[in-house]
């Protein structure tokens, strides 16, 4: 695991995120978590790191369905910001298994795979 | 038509044509006429003179002869002296004596044998004495010449020895039949001249010259001062034959008698050129008036020639018929060639052989009216026939060949075969009677259009040059000008099947009223026919909406086209309307089905959505603290994790029973429906949320008039309120005071619900489409749980209603909800 080992769960569904925490500190021993239970929240953490120059988070796990700001708002707006994609990994972590939603994930250049709910620890392991 | 020969006219043209060489032989006749009077005057004055002069010359030829005679005399009473000796007597004195008697004569001598012997007066003569006469040269010859004479000879005048020139008489005197010498006398030249009357001749314009033959050189020699060399002058001579002496009488100037001409000569040529010029002045005008008529006289024959041209070769049958008898006078090729009758047969033949129908009496009154003025041409279309019984259709014109106030004579008749023409317009007709039962049976609903008047007005508007796009927004902002454009449409003719779409039994009723239905008509409709119009479009399609006489509205598809040959002025356009309200009604269907379909499907889509995503989050937290349960080694832990799991199970019970909630409206497709009374049912959810009012100090207006009754289900029309009413609650703006605003309106006879807020508003522009999915929720309240308008809309949907939403972020919401009674 490199220096920067942060890691950024965007979700609304607060049980999946208690969740994915445990199974995150599970796998590794040094490890930054961060957690934002709506897109517009993380984005602001998003902005406020570039303004001050810190580093962004490693991998970030992204939900679709969200309120006020969903994962594809999210990550339009993170787009604008025109931020460095390749040093930051970003995996879409959906209950939805409608095709539409995986289409468009696959559309998209900086979204690097997606995952369907319920995350297993194999897989977590894999991104990190 | 004979052309007239020019040659007559030849004379008349030479003195009328040309007037100005006319003119001039005039002028040269005149001037040789002139010539010869003034020569004649001339000769005559000339003749005149020479008479005066002969009878001046006269006077002095006799004066002259007077003196010759004397001398003779002297000479002879001289020789008298002579005795018989032959020695004069007394010479003295009778040559004294008969010098005072003879005052013109100088000197007399007796010259013996030639030798000068005796002389008186001697004085001054003395040199004379003994001169023989012919010893010296130059008296021999006439010494002699007047011997052979044998009469008195008049010699000289010469230059006397004793000085001073004179002539000189010797008479010759014989004795005894013996010469014995001369008597001679002589007379000085200016004596001579002074009795003659000649040496104060002094009339001007003459003068004198005396000459003499030489004898010795024959040449003519001149005596006196004057100028001898007048041969061509005008002159007189007598000659004096005894002394061969010649006078001339000369006129000096022989041009004076040319000057006394001049004033004639002057007068006449005046003359001439003035009657020259008369003349010239007289002649061009009837030369003018001539040339006129030689002009129109060959634009006549051309005419003629033209007009024979034209006869022969026309390809109309003409003629000139007698009036009277009805006998061909003229005809031409053509009609020879229509009737099938060589041109001299039918110069004898007569009209009523080649005309069919025996009763002409209406011809003949005709012609009759022709005959008493009443008429200046007449036409006729006859069936003629011609000599080989074909039957020929033909046009008759007939024109007079007289003029008014003539006697009638004959007459013209241009004939032209229509028989094919006659023909085509059979077919035609019968092709038209053909195309009309086309048009009143046709299965098609058919009316034909003049569009003329549409299209002038159009022009008037000048909207040619602009693209349709233009146009159409121009008629879009001046519906007057649309609607004054569309009426000057006329209808020609309607079918019966356009009778029956438009549910009439008069076709006046249709025209008449056809502008009062067009107006009803979509303007979009009539603006795409304009703008056919304008862009000059032959055919149209377009569809429309018509009513009928019954008021009956109708779907039609319309198409035209305008008639080849009226495609410039739109008077002839066929227009079918074809009935298209079952198709239409039908698609109308098939667009209400499908779009049902699309909305059950998105529903069913929103669905199974709503499953995969809402259950499966709650299964796949199950299954994950399942997982992690299996490798719970401790007690603290295998407890956090079943909270975790009691946790997933309440809220998938809360949706499980969300979904049920929504399924259930679903599925009742006939919910119970009845009178409610809007206004207290509104009361009634505001009761039930008075706690939360209250907190947060909302002022609710129930605006609805109360006894305002629909026709609704009682749970929905609760559960909407109670939805709509907490979400204007819940989502107050924090920085004023709430205030919530329940009315209703009648829109279209259906009841509308409106529930306005001063909330935080939607940003429609973002959650548009989400507004009323299920578990949307826009904002962080964690009383937000996004099923509530979810369910609203359901209910509203399930009724056969919908709802709707217009909000600004900050200002506030409001809903409406159109709640479709059945009616």
């Amino acid at each position: 695991m490199s220096q920067n080992s942060t890691i950024c769960i965007i979700d609304d569904d607060k049980i999946y995120q208690s969740l994915t925490k445990r199974m995150l500190l599970k796998l590794v021993d040094e490890i930054d978590i961060e957690q934002f239970l709506d897109g517009s929240d993380a984005f602001e953490s998003f902005r406020e790191k570039i303004a001050s120059g810190e580093q962004l988070p490693k991998v970030v796990l992204l939900d679709i369905n969200m309120p006020t700001m969903d994962g594809w708002e999210f990550l339009s707006k993170l787009e604008k910001l025109k931020i460095d994609f390749s040093e930051v990994d970003i995996h879409i972590v959906s209950s939805s298994i409608a095709i539409q939603d995986m289409e468009k994930a696959k559309a998209n250049v900086n979204i690097l795979g997606y995952i369907t709910k319920p995350i297993k620890p194999e897989i977590l392991k894999n991104i990190l | 038509m004979s052309i007239k020969n020019k040659s007559k006219y030849n004379l008349t043209n030479l003195i009328v044509l040309k007037p100005k060489v006319f003119s001039v032989i005039c002028f040269f006749i005149l001037s040789l006429i002139g010539f010869f009077i003034i020569k004649q005057q001339h000769s005559i004055s000339e003749e005149k003179e020479r008479l005066e002069m002969q009878k001046m010359l006269n006077v002095v030829q006799r004066n002259i002869e007077q003196i010759l005679q004397n001398s003779h005399t002297i000479t002879l009473s001289l020789a008298q002296t002579i005795d018989r000796t032959g020695t004069p007597q007394n010479f003295e004195a009778v040559a004294k004596r008969l010098l005072d008697n003879n005052k013109n004569i100088d000197i007399v001598q007796l010259v013996p044998n030639g030798v000068i012997k005796y002389i008186y007066p001697l004085k001054g003569n003395e040199e004379a004495i003994g001169l023989n006469l012919f010893n010296t040269k130059h008296t021999k010859d006439e010494a002699l010449k007047t011997i052979e004479r044998n009469d008195i000879y008049f010699a000289g005048p010469l230059e006397l020895v004793q000085g001073g020139k004179a002539i000189i008489g010797r008479t010759p005197i014989y004795r005894d039949r013996k010469f014995w010498g001369f008597s001679a006398i002589i007379i000085s030249l200016s004596n001579l001249l002074k009795e003659a009357g000649l040496s104060d001749f002094n009339i001007s314009g003459y003068f004198i010259q005396l000459s003499k033959i030489n004898p010795v050189t024959n040449k003519e020699e001149f005596f006196l001062d004057n100028p001898y060399n007048f041969d061509s002058s005008i002159k007189e001579t007598i000659k004096l034959p005894q002394g061969n002496w010649s006078i001339h009488l000369v006129k000096e100037k022989s041009n004076t008698a040319l000057i006394s001409l001049y004033p004639t000569i002057i007068l006449w040529v005046i003359f001439c050129i003035s009657s020259t010029i008369l003349l010239y002045f007289l002649l061009k005008k009837p030369s003018e008036l001539q040339q006129v008529i030689v002009n129109q006289d060959e634009r006549i024959s051309k005419n003629e020639k033209e007009l024979q041209v034209i006869f022969d070769n026309a390809a109309l049958g003409i003629a000139v018929i007698d009036i009277r008898s009805r006998v061909f006078i003229k005809v031409n090729q053509q009609l020879s060639k229509m009737l099938e009758c060589p041109i001299s047969s039918l110069l004898k033949a007569n009209v009523h052989e080649f005309i069919l129908e025996k009763d002409t009496s209406n011809f003949d009154s005709l012609l009759n009216d022709l005959r008493e003025g009443n008429l200046n041409k007449f036409s006729a279309t006859k069936k003629l026939i011609s000599k080989n019984k074909k039957i020929i259709w033909a046009n008759i014109t007939v024109s007079p060949m007289w003029h008014k106030g003539e006697n009638p004579s004959s007459y013209i008749t241009v004939i032209e075969d229509i028989t094919e023409k006659k023909k085509s317009s059979e077919l035609l007709q019968k092709s038209e009677s053909r195309f009309k039962s086309l048009f009143e049976d046709s299965p098609i609903p058919l009316s034909e259009e003049d569009m003329s008047g549409v299209q002038e007005e159009l022009k008037k508007l000048d909207l040619s040059k602009l693209p349709p796009t233009k146009i159409y927004r121009y008629f879009k902002e001046h519906p007057k000008d649309l609607y004054r454009c569309i009426n000057k449409t006329n209808i020609i003719d309607i079918n019966k099947e356009m009778m029956l779409l438009k549910d009439t039994n008069s076709k006046n009723e249709y025209i008449n009223n056809y502008k009062l239905f067009t107006l009803n008509r979509a303007p979009n409709y009539l603006i795409k026919k304009l703008i056919a119009i304008i862009k000059n479009q032959t055919s149209f399609v377009g569809e429309t909406k018509i009513q009928t006489f019954n008021g009956e509205e109708k779907d039609v598809l319309v198409k035209w086209y305008v008639v080849p040959g009226y495609e410039n002025n739109y008077k002839r356009v066929f227009v079918s309307t074809e009935n298209i309200t079952e198709r239409k009604n039908a698609v109308r269907e098939l667009k209400k089905s499908h779009n049902t379909l699309i909305e059950r499907n998105k529903r069913l889509l929103d669905f199974s959505y709503i499953i995969s995503h809402n259950l499966r989050s709650h299964t796949s937290n199950i299954q994950t603290i399942i997982d992690n349960l299996e490798y719970v080694d401790n007690e603290e832990e295998r407890t956090e994790l079943l909270g975790l799991l009691k946790q997933v199970s309440d809220s998938l019970d809360e949706t499980i029973h969300n979904l049920n909630e929504i399924t259930s409206i679903r599925a009742n497709v006939n919910i119970s429906r009845e009178p409610l009374d809007i206004y207290s049912y509104t009361q009634k959810t505001i009761n039930i949320l008075s706690s939360k009012i209250d907190k947060s100090n909302a002022i609710i207006h129930n605006k609805i008039e109360p006894d305002t009754i629909i026709l609704y289900n009682p749970a929905y029309l609760e559960s909407i309120l109670l939805n709509l009413l907490s979400n204007a609650i819940k989502y107050a703006h924090s920085e004023r005071q709430p205030e919530i605003s329940i009315y209703t309106r009648t829109f279209k006879g259906n009841l509308q619900l409106f529930v306005k807020d001063n909330g935080i508003g939607i940003d429609l522009e973002k959650h548009g489409e989400k507004i009323f999915g299920m578990y949307k929720t826009f904002t962080k309240r964690d009383d937000s749980r996004g099923i509530g308008l979810f369910i609203t809309k359901n209910q509203v949907e399930g009724m056969g209603g919908k709802i709707e939403v217009k909000s600004s972020i900050n200002e506030g919401s409001i809903f409406k909800v159109f709640f479709n009674e059945p009616k």
